[in-house]
């Protein structure tokens, strides 16, 4: 831009926002500064952009809180732990990992058989899958995931959990417990497909619907 | 007399690191640019719900591709390339998602320190709703001069392009800004 069109207000005016930001060449930024000195129209011009760089910088972003910069390299450890299990999944999104952390664990407990209800913890087997299926670890690992709510997991020897629901309806299903506010869980959990509604009830909390 | 390590170096070290077999110089890379990555994404997407959920899948891609990365550019022009590419997907598919409104966002406090004399004139919302308003390149372009403090030739690294076009891309971003904010 050495020169180049620098002989008039038009051109002045596009070497503004350089100079402004110190990225002009020096003989550009000499040039511009004469221009400047003899020009009110430019100096007005040049004040404005000044005005609007300086709003611009001064826009901060809201800074969470040191709890979220804390919980955010576990949050994201426990994502790359997930999305090793379902790297084939296509349709996988953003909540995927911790959808399928869940559902590891979930699917660990109905496999190993039903649960038993609270108040009979067996005593620790050293065998994850064993231990998954007591509603007290069960509850403990969803908590680690999400923090922010408090999951009850009953049990009945009469009920079991159904098949695991198709990835997207998860998917949909667990981005249900991720809101600001707990109290919209379970409103939001009443407009989910019934199977995937039906599932993620008796999952969390086999009492209800 | 201790020497600060330049950033790019640092990362560099790290992704050999990480290449090498060491996974907790990944976490090393998170922490060093985790912060960046927020805004970057916060900046694109406006709420702290989206910037939060960009930002983890930008880190969980690069987790994916570290070990391909050769270092043809820097740690942080590909980790920013990511971010970009990850916001334009997520305008294109996502439907409305929830919002955290801000005042529900801890906020810490700390200083801002401004660039320029007369700082401060637009309130912040006027501005970042003039700036969403832009077309995604200049946009982009803007908030990587302007908030992430690249420069040109790093910005057209990150966006494809020649640094023509991206100073051509900043100078309409500004001139579009002026218009919308009426400066």
């Amino acid at each position: 831009m050495r020169g180049t069109g620098m002989n008039n207000c038009e051109g002045i005016r596009n070497a503004l926002p350089l100079l402004l930001l110190g990225e002009a060449d020096p003989p550009d930024a000499g040039i511009v500064s004469v221009h400047l000195e003899g020009c009110a129209a430019c100096r007005a011009e040049a004040d404005r952009l000044r005005t609007l760089l300086g709003s611009l910088t001064t826009a901060e972003v809201p800074d969470p809180d040191e709890a979220y910069w804390q919980a955010f390299l576990p949050r994201l450890r426990s994502r790359i732990a997930a999305g090793a299990l379902f790297a084939t999944a296509p349709r996988f999104r953003l909540v995927a990992a911790w959808a399928a952390s869940v559902a590891v664990l979930l699917l660990a407990g109905t496999m190993v058989g039903r649960w038993s209800l609270p108040g009979g913890k067996p005593a620790p087997t050293g065998n994850p899958a064993e231990e998954r299926s007591d509603p007290e670890a069960l509850r403990r690992a969803l908590e680690d995931l999400f923090p922010a709510i408090e999951v009850t997991v009953t049990g009945n020897e009469n009920d079991t959990v159904g098949e695991m629901p198709a990835a997207d309806e998860l998917e949909k299903a667990l981005d249900t417990i991720l809101p600001a506010e707990e109290s919209e869980i379970y409103t939001q959990v009443e407009d989910l497909p019934p199977d995937a509604r039906r599932w993620l009830v008796q999952a969390l909390n086999p009492g209800r619907g | 007399m201790a020497v600060t390590p330049d950033p790019a170096a640092r990362d560099s070290e790290l992704v050999r690191r990480f290449q090498a077999g060491e996974e907790h110089a990944f976490d090393l890379l998170v922490e060093g640019h985790r912060r960046d990555v927020y805004r970057l994404a916060y900046r694109l997407l406006g709420n702290h719900a989206d910037a939060d959920d960009l930002a983890q899948e930008a880190f969980l891609r690069a987790y994916r591709s570290l070990s391909r990365f050769r270092g043809d550019s820097s740690f942080r022009t590909w980790l920013t390339r990511i971010v970009l590419n990850l916001a334009t997907d997520s305008r294109k598919d996502r439907a409305v998602r929830r919002q955290v409104p801000l005042e529900e966002i801890p906020i810490r406090d700390h200083p801002v320190q401004p660039a320029f004399q007369g700082a401060g004139a637009f309130g912040g919302e006027v501005l970042q709703k003039a700036v969403r308003q832009l077309p995604p390149r200049q946009r982009e372009t803007l908030i990587l001069r302007i908030f992430q403090e690249m420069k040109f030739h790093e910005i057209a690294a990150v966006m494809g392009c020649t640094v023509g076009t991206a100073k051509a891309n900043f100078f309409h971003a500004l001139k579009g800004l002026r218009e919308r904010v009426r400066v």
